[in-house]
């Protein structure tokens, strides 16, 4: 069994300071605006074949639904803001050089990471915001800040602030999650192993922003049947803007996936919701910050390793049946000896089926 | 929440520091010994200096020093046991060793492989350091025994398999000097620490190979049980160690139980020749330029042992 791991590079070619956009291809345009909307997602602009939405942090789309004839991952972005780190990702085999980039402002260079995916260094840097007010004030039992007054009750989407992070299933595991290592400079926080063969199959990197702070992770790499987006997870302000998110989504008929809970890696309280083509979004608040300091850590996987309370994870949440296209890609994976294996695939099977907690059957 | 130290030297002085969120305050204390600086801490554990420093500043020493006793348990992690051939649920005895205190090293350093040494193993452990005394005075139970561990750290049990073995000798096989780096941190445990035990996570790596992962929940003997057995036999003083066996992966494998039973037909020279042999095909054993690193903690990071660093270097003397 393959027991290398992915680490932190010595010399990256550019570090990136953040998740910039995720690009996806959807058959039906307009019922994802409809959702996106509900999520708390604003508008930048829509044509017949692409909606832009931002968050409010920045009026940059950070979330671009493209028409396509079948639902699946585009590509996404980095921000990577220095000049000249820039300038040797342009340099790079297969790059390609966008003077205006994706969205028609910021220069842009598209790479392709070992799977194939489109990864654009967008030329900027983050955008971060201050200050977001709160829309509750609460009663601690020592602060008593609602005098006379009763907590409003407030109906409508979210505010999201940003996008977070991104979670991709990869046949290949290792290969790319290196090469965002050696690439763009991501660090390994959390590595997750199988428990019987210690095979490293799920990373979670964050950005290097040396002294600075960032997430927990930016984008997390786990080994797959096949190649494709888990889940994007946008953070909100509090667990009020939380638990309102997920009442205002279930009003409007939306479909519920897994929450309100606590992580245990990276420690965010979430709450994950379906989109209409049944993809995983999360709203998360109150994550891990870390410097370049913090040294990795190493875990078991299982789904106790996924969160430290909250509802019980739902049976179908960790998906590892094999439709129809996944099914397709496993065996063009096997025939073309990527990395990927039938046995491991098997022990992530198991582990995704074994109950967390020993006193609840599902 | 425990709270971590380390002991390092700097300009030529020796002092232990405060650690925290990635950076070092120093204490004052000076050259003190791990006994010494369990009372030390005890008495006045609140920081004057102002300056901080970052761990890559500072050359790091093992928090343990010499003198100490050194007790080491053999065989006491599940999946160690059945990769050993062995029924972890049908315990049979604890099994203790010890190893001499000329082979604490620090953390981020070498390890010696002594020229005549081909077999040298690793094997990550947690380390509990004692802070009371037990003697034939202390009435040590399952319910008291956390009492007398004052804290915790990493230890990596260095092996010479084929010292260790065939010479049926422990005490020389795992003491060659270099071969117990400890460390980085000294973790002084404060209430309700002791009980996290069962969620650290023990990893170690050999030039980015996962060789051994496992959590100390799988530990056979835990550690109550094994300080009350102790007490029975041993006398234990402040600063003096507890090492408490390594999870399986280790790159010594013991032979098969048939190719045990033929050895046992031969004699001893010829059996354990033909272990060594075949001990020596196995690429796992350490060789100079291959780097180790381990680490210890939780999943929450609540307690963090900190990571060891190390460079195997041929003994060239």
């Amino acid at each position: 069994m393959p027991t290398r791991i992915p680490k932190r590079s010595e010399k990256p070619i550019s570090k990136a300071q953040d998740i910039a956009y995720i690009r996806l291809g959807r058959k039906d345009l307009e019922s994802a605006y409809r959702y996106y909307i509900d999520f708390g997602l604003k508008v930048k602009s829509r044509t017949e074949d692409r909606i832009l939405f931002h968050a409010i942090s920045s009026g940059f789309p950070c979330w671009s639904i493209e028409k396509a004839n079948r639902d699946f991952l585009l590509g996404f972005g980095f921000f990577v803001s220095d000049k000249k780190q820039f300038a040797e990702l342009q340099k790079l085999d297969g790059a390609i050089f966008h003077p205006k980039g994706r969205f028609g402002d910021i220069p842009s260079v598209t790479l392709f990471d070992p799977s194939g995916l489109p990864v654009d260094a967008v030329n900027s840097s983050s955008h971060q915001i201050s200050k977001v007010n709160s829309k509750r004030i609460w009663n601690h039992f020592d602060i008593i800040k609602r005098i006379n007054t009763p907590q409003p009750s407030i109906s409508g989407p979210p505010k999201v602030i940003r996008l977070g992070h991104a979670v991709f299933l990869k046949q290949e595991f290792f290969k790319n999650a290196q090469w965002y290592c050696d690439t763009f400079g991501l660090i390994p926080s959390d590595i997750q192993l199988l428990p019987k063969s210690k095979e490293p199959v799920l990373a979670f990197l964050r950005c290097n922003r040396e002294g600075e702070l960032t997430d927990h992770h930016t984008i997390v790499v786990a080994t797959g049947a096949d190649d494709r987006l888990e889940h994007c997870a946008f953070e909100l302000k509090d667990l009020d803007e939380i638990a309102q998110g997920r009442e205002w989504l279930l009003s409007k008929g939306w479909k519920p996936a897994w929450g309100l809970g606590r992580h245990l890696l990276g420690s965010q309280i979430f709450d994950y919701e379906r989109d209409p083509t049944g993809m995983l979004v999360e709203h998360y608040t109150d994550g891990d910050k870390f410097d370049h300091s913090v040294p990795v850590g190493f875990h078991e996987i299982s789904r106790k390793s996924l969160y430290q309370w909250g509802q019980d994870m739902p049976e179908d949440f960790l998906d590892t049946r094999l439709n129809f296209q996944s099914l397709k890609e496993l065996i063009k994976g096997l025939i073309a000896k990527r990395e990927i294996r039938i046995k491991t695939l098997i022990q992530m099977k198991t582990m995704a089926s074994k109950s967390p907690r020993k006193w609840i059957k599902y | 929440m425990a709270k971590n130290y380390i002991r390092y030297e700097k300009n030529n002085k020796i002092d232990w520091g405060f650690y925290k969120d990635g950076s070092v305050t120093p204490l004052g204390f000076g050259d003190l010994s791990t006994k010494e600086f369990l009372e030390a801490i005890q008495k006045n554990s609140k920081t004057k200096i102002e300056t901080k420093y970052t761990l890559d500043r500072l050359s790091i020493l093992s928090p343990i020093t010499a003198p100490c006793q050194i007790v080491c348990q053999g065989a006491n992690y599940r999946q160690h046991l059945i990769e050993s051939g062995l029924n972890p649920d049908d315990k049979t005895y604890n099994m203790f060793f010890t190893k001499s205190d000329a082979s604490l090293s620090s953390p981020l350093g070498n390890v010696i492989k002594p020229k005549h040494v081909k077999l040298l193993d690793y094997e990550i452990e947690l380390g509990l350091v004692f802070g009371k005394r037990i003697d034939s005075n202390s009435n040590v139970t399952l319910g008291n025994a956390s009492q007398f561990v004052a804290a915790f750290f990493m230890a990596n049990d260095i092996s010479a398999r084929d010292i260790q073995l065939p010479q049926l000798q422990w005490y020389k096989g795992k003491s060659y000097r270099t071969f117990l780096p400890a460390g980085p941190m000294l973790a002084i445990l404060e209430p309700g620490d002791f009980e996290l035990l069962e969620n650290l996570e023990l990893t170690l790596l050999v030039n980015d190979e996962i060789r051994q992962h496992d959590t100390a929940s799988n530990l056979v003997y835990k550690p109550a049980e094994t300080i009350l057995e102790l007490s029975k036999f041993c006398n234990i003083n402040p600063g003096d160690i507890l090492i408490t066996g390594t999870p399986s992966g280790c790159a010594l494998k013991a032979p098969g139980k048939l190719i045990q039973k033929i050895g046992g037909l031969l004699s001893e020279k010829k059996k354990w020749e033909l272990f060594i042999k075949g001990q020596s095909k196995r690429k796992e054993y350490l060789q100079p330029k291959d780097r180790i690193r381990s680490s210890i903690r939780t999943a929450d990071r609540r307690i963090d042992l900190g990571d060891q660093i190390l460079n195997v270097v041929q003994d060239l003397t």
